[in-house]
C-alpha cells in the first residue's frame, strides 16, 4: 500500500529547472523531455520535487545553489546534466532518487545541516527571546530576524516609499542562465536595476549562428514567456514547434499578438517577439538597454520582458555554445 | 415543555450527516474543477482525472517548510481557511427540501463569505514574508476592490426580482424563466466574480506564473494541497450558489430537485473552470479598468432594469 | 425561543468573550497585520452576538463589512505607520497613563449609565420583522437623502483620487478614459498636471 502511494506521488514529480551560464540547449532539450513525459516544472522551490541545474555552474554559484538546494521542502532530487544528451537519463535518475526511500530518509536527518534550515533556526530562537522581555521601543533591533530593514526613497508621484534590493537570478527559472539582475522595489515596481553576468566556467564552443537557430532561440523565448503568463498549453505548442510544422508557429504567434493586443502582455515583450518569429533578427540588447527596458516596471512584467529579450541579451549570446558533447 | 439541551442534542446526528454531505459535494466539486482545467490545459480526460488524486499524494509525501521571520499563524489561517469558507458556501445552498444552514439571509451570507476570502488570501501572501508572497497578496486585494463591487451589484438582481434575500425563495421565484436568461449581465458579473474570489482564468494574477506563484510561493507539501483544493472548491461553491440565484433551483424535469441542483453545479463549475484554463491571466491594470468603468456600471443598469420591470409588473 | 435559551445564552456569553478577548489583543500583539485581523476577529464575533439577539440582518452586515474593512485597513495600518511594521515588533499602546484614565472613565460613565438610567417600559409589540421596520423608520422619510447622499460620497472618494494623483500606479496619466496607459511606462516622475497627450 505504502509503496502504492509513494509511485502515484512520484509519478510526475515537479522539477525546478535552472539555467547555468551557457546552458541554454540543455535546459531547452529538459522542458522538452519534460513535455513528453506529461511533467510539469515546478514554480518555486518551495514545492518542487527536484532541482534540475542545467549546464555547468561557476564555482562561485555552487553556494548559492546549496542554498536553492535547501529550499526544497523534501524528499528532494537534484541533478545537472551538462549535455542534452544526458537530459533524458537524468530525469529517470531523479525520479529513482525520489522513490529511494532509505536515501530520502538519509536526505533528511542530514538537512540540519542545511544553511536556510540553520537561519530560521536561530530566527525563532531570537523570536522566542524577545517574547519574554517586556518590550520597549528604544532596544529594538534594525535587522529583524538578521534582515536588514528596507531603506525609504521617494517614488516616483514623491511619495516616500520602501526601498527594497531583490536579486531576480541567477539561479531563477525560466530566465537567462548567469543573468543576475538587482533590482531595487518599490512596493513591485522596479525603479532601478543593476546587470552582472556570470560566465560559464569553461569556454564554450563558439556560438552557432544563422537563421534556424536565431528562430528556435525565439520560439524559446516564445514559450518561456506563455508559460510565464500560465499558458502551459500554449507554452507546450511553442517548444514543438519545427521547421517542419509552419501552421503550429503560425497558432502559436497568433495566439501571441492576440495576448499583446489584449494588454496581457507588456507591448514591448509582443513586440520582440513577433519581429523575432515572423520577420527578422531584432537588435541585441545591451546591459544599458536591458536596465533602460526594465525600469519603471512592474515585478511581473519584468520577469515577462527579460524572458522576450532573452535570445538577443549580449550575456547569453556570448555564453551560449552547444555544449553537446 | 422538553429539556431544551435533549432537544438540541437530539438535532445532532441530522445536522452532522448534512456536514458530511456537504463536505463530500465540495469534494465533488472541487476534483471536477480540477479535471475540467486539465482537459483545459491540453491533457487527456483520464490524466486529468488522476491529476488530482497525484497532486494530493504528492504533496502529502512532501514536508512543511517555512520562511525567515514567516508570521506562521496568520500563514497558515490563511492557507487552511479557504476550504472552510467553500464549505460554509455550499451549506447555504438549498438542496431539495432545505439547505443544511437555511435562511432568510442566504444572498447576504454568501457575499459575506466571498468577503472572508480578501482576508485569507491576503494573509496567505502575508505571512510567508516574501517578496513573491507580498505581491500576490496585495495583487489579491486591488482585484477584489475590482471584482467583488460588480459581484455585490449581481446578487442585488435576483433579490431584487424575488423580493427576497432567501436563496430557497429565489430559486422557486424562477418557476417560468432562469434569472440568467433575463439579468445575463448579472449572471456574467456574478462568474467573473466567482473567478476572482477562486483566485482564477484572468483573474489569477495573485498566483501569477509570473511572480512565481505570487501568494503561493512559499507554500509546500500539505500547505500547499489545502490551497489548491481550496482554490478549485471556493470555484465549485461559487457556482453551486449560482444554481438557485439564477439557474432556477432544483427545477427541471423527470429527476427529483436535489439531482437537478448537484447536476446543474457539476456543469457549471466544469464549464467555469474549463473557461478560467483557456482564458489567459491578465496582468491587474488591465483588469481594473474594465471591471470599474464597463462591468459595474452595466450590473447597476441591470439592477435598474430588474427593478422597473417587477415594479411594473405588479 | 424558550427551549434553545440555554444554547443560545451559552453561544451569546462565548461570542461575547471571544470579542471582549480580541478587542484586547489588538493592544498586546506585536505586529500590525495580527492587531488588525484580532479586531476583525472581535468584530465577527459581535456580529455572532447580534445574530443571536435576533437581529440577522445587522449581524450578517456587521461581518461582511467588517471583514472587508479590516482586509483593507491592514494596508493602510502596515503603509502609515511606519518603520516596517511588517518585521519590527511594535506597540498599539501608547501614552499608557491618559489611555487608561480615559478609558476607565469612559466605561464607568456609559456603565453606570446603562444600569441607572431609568428604562422605559415596552408599549406594544415589536413588529416581526425589525430589519424592515428600521429601513422603513429610516428610508421612508429620509429616501431623498439616502438617494443624494450616495452618489455624492462616491463622486467625493472618485475625485479625491483623480485630484491628489497625476500618474497613479498603473501609469493612467490624466483622467481621459480614451487615452490607453502609457506602455512602456514614462521615465522619472511627472510633474502634478503636467498631463502627457502626445501618445
Amino acid at each position: 500500500m505504502r509503496g502504492r502511494v509513494v509511485t502515484l506521488a512520484t509519478a510526475r514529480p515537479r522539477v525546478y529547472v535552472v539555467e547555468a551560464p551557457g546552458g541554454r540547449y540543455v535546459r531547452a532539450e529538459t522542458h522538452r523531455e519534460l513535455d513528453r513525459r506529461g511533467w510539469q516544472p515546478a514554480p518555486s522551490p518551495a514545492s518542487a520535487d527536484a532541482l534540475l541545474i542545467a549546464g555547468t555552474l561557476p564555482d562561485p554559484l555552487r553556494a548559492a545553489a546549496d542554498v536553492l538546494w535547501s529550499q526544497l521542502p523534501g524528499p528532494r532530487a537534484r541533478a545537472e546534466p551538462t549535455a542534452v544528451s544526458s537530459v533524458p537519463s537524468t530525469l529517470d535518475g531523479l525520479r529513482a532518487c525520489l522513490r529511494d526511500r532509505a536515501g530520502q530518509l538519509a536526505d533528511r536527518r542530514g538537512r540540519e545541516l542545511d544553511e536556510a534550515t540553520r537561519w530560521v533556526r536561530s530566527d525563532s530562537a531570537r523570536h522566542d527571546e524577545t517574547d519574554h522581555d517586556d518590550m520597549d521601543h528604544d532596544d529594538m533591533e534594525m535587522a529583524p530576524g538578521g534582515l536588514v530593514l528596507a531603506q525609504g526613497a521617494p517614488d516616483r508621484d514623491g511619495l516616500e516609499m520602501d526601498a527594497l534590493r531583490h536579486p531576480l537570478g541567477p539561479l531563477l527559472d525560466r530566465w537567462p542562465g548567469g543573468l543576475e539582475l538587482v533590482t531595487t522595489l518599490h512596493g513591485d515596481v522596479v525603479v532601478e536595476a543593476e546587470v552582472t553576468w556570470w560566465e560559464p566556467p569553461h569556454p564554450t564552443a563558439p556560438p552557432q549562428t544563422g537563421r534556424a537557430d536565431d528562430l528556435a532561440g525565439g520560439w524559446d523565448a516564445a514559450a518561456t514567456v506563455l508559460s510565464l503568463l500560465g499558458d502551459e498549453r500554449q507554452a507546450r505548442l511553442a517548444r514543438s514547434v519545427a521547421p517542419s510544422s509552419p501552421e503550429v508557429g503560425d497558432r502559436v504567434l497568433r495566439r501571441l499578438d492576440r495576448l499583446t493586443r489584449r494588454g496581457a502582455l507588456p507591448r514591448t515583450a509582443g513586440e520582440v517577439l513577433h519581429t523575432a518569429l515572423a520577420d527578422s533578427v531584432p537588435a541585441l540588447i545591451s546591459d544599458d538597454e536591458l536596465v533602460e527596458l526594465v525600469s519603471g516596471r512592474d515585478l511581473g512584467d519584468v520577469r515577462l520582458l527579460v524572458a522576450a529579450h532573452a535570445p538577443l541579451l549580449q550575456g547569453v549570446v556570448d555564453a551560449s555554445g552547444s555544449l553537446d558533447d | 415543555m422538553t429539556d431544551p439541551l435533549a432537544d438540541q442534542l437530539a438535532r445532532l446526528p441530522a445536522a452532522a450527516l448534512g456536514a458530511v454531505l456537504a463536505l463530500g459535494l465540495v469534494l465533488v466539486l472541487a476534483w471536477t474543477a480540477s479535471v475540467s482545467r486539465g482537459v483545459a490545459a491540453g491533457r487527456a480526460v483520464p490524466a486529468s482525472m488522476a491529476h488530482a488524486p497525484a497532486e494530493a499524494a504528492r504533496l502529502l509525501r512532501q514536508g512543511r517548510r517555512t520562511t525567515l521571520s514567516a508570521d506562521r499563524l496568520l500563514w497558515r489561517v490563511g492557507g487552511w481557511g479557504l476550504f472552510p469558507v467553500a464549505v460554509l458556501l455550499i451549506a447555504l445552498v438549498p438542496v431539495g427540501e432545505t439547505a443544511l444552514l437555511p435562511g432568510s439571509l442566504g444572498v447576504v451570507w454568501a457575499n459575506a463569505l466571498d468577503v472572508v476570502v480578501w482576508a485569507l488570501v491576503w494573509l496567505l501572501g502575508w505571512g510567508a514574508n516574501s517578496v513573491a508572497g507580498l505581491v500576490g497578496g496585495y495583487r489579491f486585494l486591488a482585484l477584489a476592490l475590482g471584482y467583488e463591487l460588480p459581484l455585490m451589484f449581481a446578487l442585488v438582481a435576483p433579490a431584487i426580482a424575488a423580493s427576497s434575500l432567501d436563496l430557497a425563495v429565489v430559486a422557486d421565484a424562477q418557476s417560468s424563466l432562469w434569472y440568467a436568461v433575463w439579468m445575463p449581465v448579472a449572471f456574467v458579473a456574478y462568474l467573473v466574480g466567482v473567478l476572482g474570489f477562486a483566485v482564477s482564468g484572468p483573474l489569477a494574477a495573485p498566483v501569477g506564473s509570473e511572480v512565481s506563484d505570487g501568494a503561493l510561493a512559499e507554500l509546500s507539501g500539505p500547505d500547499l494541497l489545502v490551497v489548491r483544493a481550496g482554490r478549485h472548491a471556493l470555484m465549485g461553491a461559487g457556482a453551486a450558489i449560482a444554481v438557485p440565484l439564477f439557474l432556477g433551483g432544483g427545477s427541471g424535469p423527470w429527476l427529483p430537485d436535489a439531482v437537478w441542483v448537484v447536476l446543474k453545479a457539476l456543469l457549471l463549475t466544469g464549464a467555469l473552470a474549463w473557461a478560467a484554463g483557456r482564458l489567459p491571466t491578465l496582468r491587474t491594470h488591465q483588469l481594473m479598468e474594465p471591471l470599474w468603468t464597463i462591468l459595474l456600471p452595466l450590473v447597476v443598469l441591470q439592477d435598474l432594469v430588474v427593478a422597473v420591470l417587477v415594479v411594473s409588473g405588479s | 425561543m424558550t427551549d434553545s435559551s440555554l444554547v443560545v445564552d451559552l453561544a451569546f456569553w462565548g461570542c461575547a468573550v471571544v470579542a471582549v478577548v480580541f478587542g484586547a489583543l489588538v493592544f498586546v500583539v506585536d505586529s500590525m497585520a495580527r492587531a488588525t485581523y484580532a479586531l476583525a476577529v472581535s468584530f465577527v464575533a459581535t456580529g455572532g452576538a447580534l445574530l443571536l439577539m435576533q437581529q440577522s440582518y445587522l449581524g450578517v452586515i456587521v461581518v461582511l463589512m467588517m471583514v472587508m474593512e479590516m482586509a483593507v485597513m491592514a494596508v493602510y495600518m502596515v503603509m502609515f505607520m511606519g518603520m516596517n511594521p511588517a518585521l519590527m515588533p511594535m506597540s498599539m499602546v501608547h501614552s499608557h497613563r491618559t489611555a487608561l484614565g480615559a478609558s476607565l472613565v469612559t466605561f464607568v460613565v456609559l456603565g453606570s449609565g446603562a444600569v441607572l438610567v431609568p428604562w422605559p417600559e415596552r408599549r406594544g409589540a415589536p413588529s416581526p420583522d425589525v430589519t424592515e421596520a428600521l429601513g422603513r423608520a429610516i428610508m421612508e422619510s429620509h429616501m431623498l437623502v439616502m438617494m443624494a447622499v450616495g452618489p455624492v460620497m462616491v463622486a467625493t472618494i472618485v475625485v479625491g483620487v483623480a485630484l491628489s494623483t497625476a500618474r497613479t500606479r498603473y501609469d493612467r496619466l490624466g483622467d481621459d478614459l480614451d487615452q490607453t496607459p502609457t506602455d512602456p511606462p514614462l521615465r522619472g516622475e511627472t510633474q502634478r498636471g503636467g498631463r502627457r497627450r502626445d501618445r
